[in-house]
């Protein structure tokens, strides 16, 4: 007999609603891993939702994709709980989608879930004093669903460097630490070097050109009678540049989704699971 | 620029083009995740760097000892076609935002100058990067950004 792990019981002074959804998620996370991450996903959504009413109430949409990205941009995300957030939400709309997930995929989204919470209900009330007890792994109720929980924490491992290489080449700086070390040097340096290129009299790019086509949208660009022609063809060559990095970032996400159904499936074929 | 072109090896485009891309979104003064994404993207879609030469591109050995100046030299022995595509993707990042800042403008302006690009040939670029940056905003700031004027008013194109 085990004891249930207490882990979200300290959202109940918060927003007891995500207290119920963690606590369903958690319940779930060995005996049916999609529907935790559906529901973990339902909590992040809960929880995108109150920041962005609170915060940015102008922001237009309320896909969560979008909302997120909105948040990021506010800067009420920073980029770790931003990772973690879409962590989920990928994994959740797989789940959806009846993609199978080993428990080991849903064991590490509550994980991220519940440092979200924690992070969310510190941001909810300023100053409230919340619970900063580590993460208690639900156990696993079978020696055979350990075995392929620890099969899928090594995948989950694995993708988790992956996804942090990618995205350490994807931006400018790797987090931000490296952007408070470069940003006062690079503005410095700037600001010499524009003051320098003043007093010689460097030529500036003609703001008025730049400003007009800032200002026409792509499809009046695109239909322009003189910049029509090469906006096209910039347009066309972007869109297959770029479908082809996205192809080989998905290619490499269907990847992670095959090798987990495969842990997800084996521990069906397991007698002893039952 | 042509006469003194060297063959580049990606390590050094990559830091060339992440040094410059890193003082344009600080010159901008919004380094956002979109934008900064949008410099990776850009890295491996248009000027063809893979993910292991953008990470060694930004290696702190590589490029902590190295300033704007040292930027610009390599910029200045580019072939033509990649000066281009750096000085286009430098732009696409300042508008993404749909606006441009005094710092901006002359980040653009020494670069161009570094690339010994005639204004034409800087209009062009301006164009391509309108077009990017439009492609790889995130749909919910193109959705912000429709039918609005530099300084956020309606626009009369609207």
């Amino acid at each position: 007999m085990t004891t249930d792990p207490d882990n979200f019981s300290f959202l109940d002074s918060f927003d007891q609603r995500l207290t119920r959804i963690a606590r369903q998620a958690e319940g779930y996370v060995h005996s049916d891993p999609e529907s935790c991450l559906f529901k973990l996903r339902l909590l992040i959504e809960t929880m995108a939702q109150t920041l962005v009413r609170t915060n940015i109430p102008s922001a237009p949409s309320t896909d969560l994709g979008a909302m997120l990205s909105q948040l990021e941009r506010g800067r009420i995300l920073d980029r770790r709980q931003a990772d973690h957030m879409h962590a989920i939400r990928r994994d959740g709309n797989a789940a959806v989608h009846g993609i199978a997930a080993p428990s080991a995929t849903a064991m590490r989204r509550l994980r991220d879930a519940h440092g979200l919470a924690q992070w969310f209900a510190r941001m909810l009330k300023r100053g409230a004093k919340v619970d900063r007890r580590e993460f208690v792994m639900p156990p696993a109720p079978t020696q055979e669903m350990a075995i392929a929980q620890r099969d899928g924490e090594a995948l989950e491992d694995k993708i988790d460097t992956q996804r942090d290489r990618t995205r350490g080449a994807l931006l400018l700086f790797r987090d931000h630490a490296e952007l408070e070390y470069w940003a006062p040097r690079l503005r410095s340096e700037l600001e010499a070097l524009s003051e320098v290129a003043a007093v010689a009299g460097e030529t500036s790019i003609d703001s008025e050109t730049v400003e007009i086509m800032m200002m026409l949208e792509l499809e009046q660009l695109m239909e322009h009678p003189v910049m029509g022609t090469t906006a096209r063809g910039a347009h066309k060559e972007a869109t297959v540049a770029l479908t082809e990095v996205r192809r080989s970032l998905d290619a490499r996400e269907s990847d992670y989704a095959h090798e987990r159904e495969r842990i997800a499936m084996s521990i069906h074929k397991r007698p002893e699971a039952k | 620029m042509v006469d003194n072109a060297i063959e580049l090896d990606h390590t050094t485009l990559g830091t060339a083009w992440f040094l410059a891309a890193r003082a344009m979104v600080v010159a901008g003064g919004s380094e956002a995740m979109h934008k900064q994404s949008a410099g990776g993207l850009y890295a491996q879609a248009v000027l063809g760097l893979t993910e292991d030469e953008c990470i060694q591109a930004k290696d702190p050995a590589q490029v902590s000892n190295l300033t704007l100046v040292d930027c610009f030299s390599i910029l200045e022995g580019m072939p033509r076609d990649v000066g281009e595509k750096i000085l286009t993707g430098l732009l696409m990042l300042s508008f993404m935002d749909r606006k441009i800042s005094p710092l901006e403008t002359r980040l653009i302006s020494v670069v161009a100058s570094a690339l010994d690009m005639t204004q034409k040939e800087v209009e062009e670029c301006c164009l391509s990067a309108r077009v990017l940056a439009d492609v790889l905003a995130p749909p919910g700031l193109r959705q912000q950004f429709a039918g609005k004027s530099l300084d956020g008013k309606a626009s009369a194109s609207s």
